[in-house]
């Protein structure tokens, strides 16, 4: 049965009463919420999602207003994970926007089973490209516009390498845009389905892009990795791929993976069997539809 | 440290090191520290040297030498150096 | 003897971890949550591992598990490490140089090691050693963390160990302490004796660890007059794991009650004795509960036997019994009580509170 199966009266019911199990990739998460966004935002970005009937869920969250009296003198929501609260307390209005950063979050502090880089990662042709963003770099954007163009998404944020074989493994959940990057894609997609935005966030106004039903069917595919590419936006530039030191795309990975430091030896050989098998390059772009082309060739 | 050309250097007991080389650019992990470098090529020769085996300082000083094609006093002296950082970031040491 | 029900099945695996053979998933869902919440998931995982139970384990649950062992073993390694640095700046110190609780049970390859996660480093040293200890320490890389003058003057004067130091460059945290319990503590205990019986450490050299006896004893005054009542079940699991390893040598026990006395510890060992056999069902004979020094009186057990398993239930929700958050509460100031006398302990926790309060504004 998927999410988008159930009616919105019949979602915020089993929200309320803690009886939503939903399956992203290879974890099953039972959320908790009274919120109307979530309900209202899982069902926008989520209706091609599984949801799970088993006994055994790997994360236990709530998006809600804290238990007690607190609730009345307050209006702020937080998320739960288990009982216990690892983020500050937001405006009942960022609801989803906290429930997606919770996710994330479950996710990166949690699967040591897997590798976890700071990376987008969307694969076309069998083979996959991790791009690994400084904030402000423009890779949001480029990830949404990868996938809406056909790319099949696996993350927007975590790239999950298995510690077996090497493979990468998606979540295929909604593609997180800020600010300007919103609009852009809007325009540049006038189809894709974005969820309501979430205004004066921490990191500015916040907003969702549905994944492709493409990517969620096939998200149990584990994907070869192929490329590393270093993506920065740069007003006026012409869409251009060039060599990115392997050594240096190591160092950047490892820096800013998850849980490298964490895996000891395990993400040292995990981290540099990718770089081998990977190109490495930087990748300055402007206009999308360039950039697109770019990627386009290099999926040929 | 003053330069000693009998002394001999070590991986530290359990450092835990690893290496992986690319086009030139070499990468080293301390899974003791949880600590990953990039060492020069020549600390990198050094390094790979000592994680093959404890060696003297002037034997690595004269591999420097023969790689680097310089006289052994230049080497000697840049030696110094690098086993000063190396023992810095606790990938090397003086055996006991 | 009333034996604890509540905080199922995590109790039940810790008493018995071959029953994780035989968990159904649903138990396996709540089993994972009460573990990591008591900080005790990588060591069921680690036992799941070591008994070749892994075959028979759902592979829904398996990931959790490996996560959980990879943790572990990234913290041993570490904790190694930080040893032999230890061991490496504080070669020149006169006198032993004591690893404590966690670190010890590493190096030497203790039971209670077994997946366990480890945070601060603590060693004793003796008292007159002291400023030689972090001036040695300080210059291999070791720094007090900036803190206001009260809590240095707090740790200086009236605790039995420096402040916390740092390493500058690896970040990893140092306790030196000079003595088991302040000497503001309502019970006071001597380091001398524990410092004479030190059995030293072949690997690496120059460093020691508490006598088997002074190990028990030094985790149940840890857990019962510490504060930090969200570990308690993991030290209880750790001092269930030393008396099972120690209990083989057929004078454990005598020895262990003689040493209680000699180091005025017969309290909190009789409460520590008392919660491991009803929680986990430590094998302890019948004798050396009864004949604990300075056993506290009867009246007074039931009360502290109800906040007790209240704070070591306190983890998580599933095992929360009938007494609330308050007990927890009191458990702490009684750690903090029985640690400093109460005109010294207001004030220290009214600035403790308001130092909180200014960090989550």
């Amino acid at each position: 049965m998927k999410l988008g199966d159930l009616t919105l009266v019949q979602l915020r019911q089993r929200l309320t009463d803690n009886d939503l199990a939903l399956r992203t990739g290879p974890f099953v998460t039972r959320i908790h919420s009274p919120m109307p966004q979530v309900a209202d935002g899982l069902l926008r970005l989520y209706a091609d999602f599984p949801l799970d009937t088993g006994e055994f869920r790997d994360f236990h969250v709530r998006v809600g207003p804290p238990p007690g009296l607190r609730r009345w003198l307050r209006p702020q929501i937080n998320f739960w994970y288990d009982g216990h609260s690892p983020f500050k307390p937001l405006p009942a209005n960022h609801a989803f926007a906290l429930l997606e950063w919770g996710l994330n979050w479950c996710v990166a502090g949690h699967a040591h089973h897997y590798l976890m880089l700071h990376a987008a990662v969307l694969e076309k042709n069998g083979r996959a490209v991790v791009l690994p963003g400084d904030p402000g770099a423009g890779k949001s954007t480029l990830t949404a516009a990868l996938m809406l163009s056909g790319w099949r998404l696996l993350s927007d944020e975590i790239t999950l390498v298995d510690r077996d074989d090497g493979l990468l493994v998606g979540l295929a959940r909604p593609v997180s845009l800020k600010n300007a990057s919103i609009d852009v894609i809007r325009q540049a997609f006038p189809d894709a389905v974005i969820g309501a935005p979430a205004h004066d966030t921490h990191k500015g106004t916040v907003a969702h892009v549905r994944p492709s039903a493409d990517s969620v069917a096939r998200v149990g595919e584990k994907a070869r990795p192929a490329w590393v590419v270093f993506p920065r936006w740069r007003q006026g530039a012409t869409a251009r791929l060039s060599p990115h030191s392997r050594a240096d795309a190591f160092l950047h990975t490892a820096s800013h993976a998850f849980n490298y430091s964490l895996l000891g030896g395990l993400g040292f050989e995990l981290n540099a069997a990718l770089i081998d098998a990977c190109e490495c390059h930087d990748f300055e772009y402007s206009r999308l539809d360039d950039a697109l082309r770019v990627f386009a060739e290099l999926a040929a | 440290m003053p330069p000693d050309p009998a002394r001999l250097w070590r991986i530290p007991p359990e450092a835990d090191l690893r290496h992986r080389e690319w086009d030139g650019e070499h990468v080293f992990f301390h899974g003791g520290a949880g600590d990953t470098h990039r060492f020069s090529e020549a600390a990198a020769l050094v390094l790979q040297r000592l994680m093959a085996a404890p060696t003297e300082e002037s034997s690595l000083a004269t591999l420097l030498a023969e790689a680097a094609a310089v006289e052994p006093a230049e080497a000697a002296a840049a030696l110094t150096g690098i086993l000063k950082e190396l023992a810095r970031l606790e990938f090397a040491e003086p055996a006991a | 003897m009333k034996r604890v029900q509540r905080c199922q099945p995590l109790l039940d695996v810790l008493r018995d971890p071959a029953c994780m053979a035989a968990l159904a998933l649903r138990d396996w869902d709540l089993l994972l949550r009460q573990a990591a919440a008591a900080g005790l998931l990588s060591r069921i995982a680690v036992q799941a591992d070591k008994l070749g139970l892994t075959t028979g384990i759902p592979d829904v649950v398996q990931p959790h598990l490996t996560a959980a062992r990879t943790l572990a073993n990234k913290q041993r390694q570490a904790v190694r490490w930080e040893a032999r640095r230890i061991a490496q700046a504080l070669a020149g110190i006169d006198g032993p140089v004591l690893l404590l609780k966690g670190a010890a049970y590493a190096i030497a390859d203790l039971p209670p090691a077994a997946g366990r996660l480890f945070g601060d480093i603590d060693i004793l040293v003796p008292h007159p050693q002291l400023g030689q200890v972090e001036a040695a320490l300080m210059l291999a890389g070791w720094h007090t963390q900036k803190q206001d003058d009260y809590d240095q003057r707090y740790y200086r004067r009236w605790m039995h160990e420096l402040p916390p130091m740092t390493h500058i460059r690896r970040g990893t945290v140092l306790d030196v302490h000079h003595n088991l319990l302040p000497e503001t503590a309502r019970i006071r205990t001597q380091a001398a004796p524990i410092l004479a019986a030190a059995q030293a450490l072949a690997d690496p050299p120059g460093l020691s660890i508490p006598a088997n006896t002074d190990l028990v004893l030094h985790s149940a005054c840890h857990l019962f007059h510490e504060g930090e009542w969200g570990h308690g079940l993991r030290d209880l699991v750790d001092l269930d794991a030393l008396l099972r390893a120690f209990a083989t040598e057929p004078t454990f026990w005598s020895t262990l009650l003689a040493r209680a006395k000699l180091l005025n510890l017969g309290r909190p060992l009789y409460y520590a004795l008392d919660c491991c056999q009803r929680w986990l069902h430590t094998p302890i004979p019948a004798n050396a509960i009864a004949d604990c020094p300075h056993r506290p009186p009867v009246w007074q057990r039931a009360i502290m036997r109800n906040l007790f398993d209240a704070g070591l239930g306190s983890a998580h929700r599933s095992c929360h019994g009938r007494l609330p958050k308050l007990a927890t509460f009191a458990l702490y100031i009684r750690g903090h009580y029985l640690r400093m006398p109460w005109h010294l302990l207001l004030p220290h926790l009214l600035h403790q509170a308001r130092r909180r309060n200014q960090e989550q504004g």
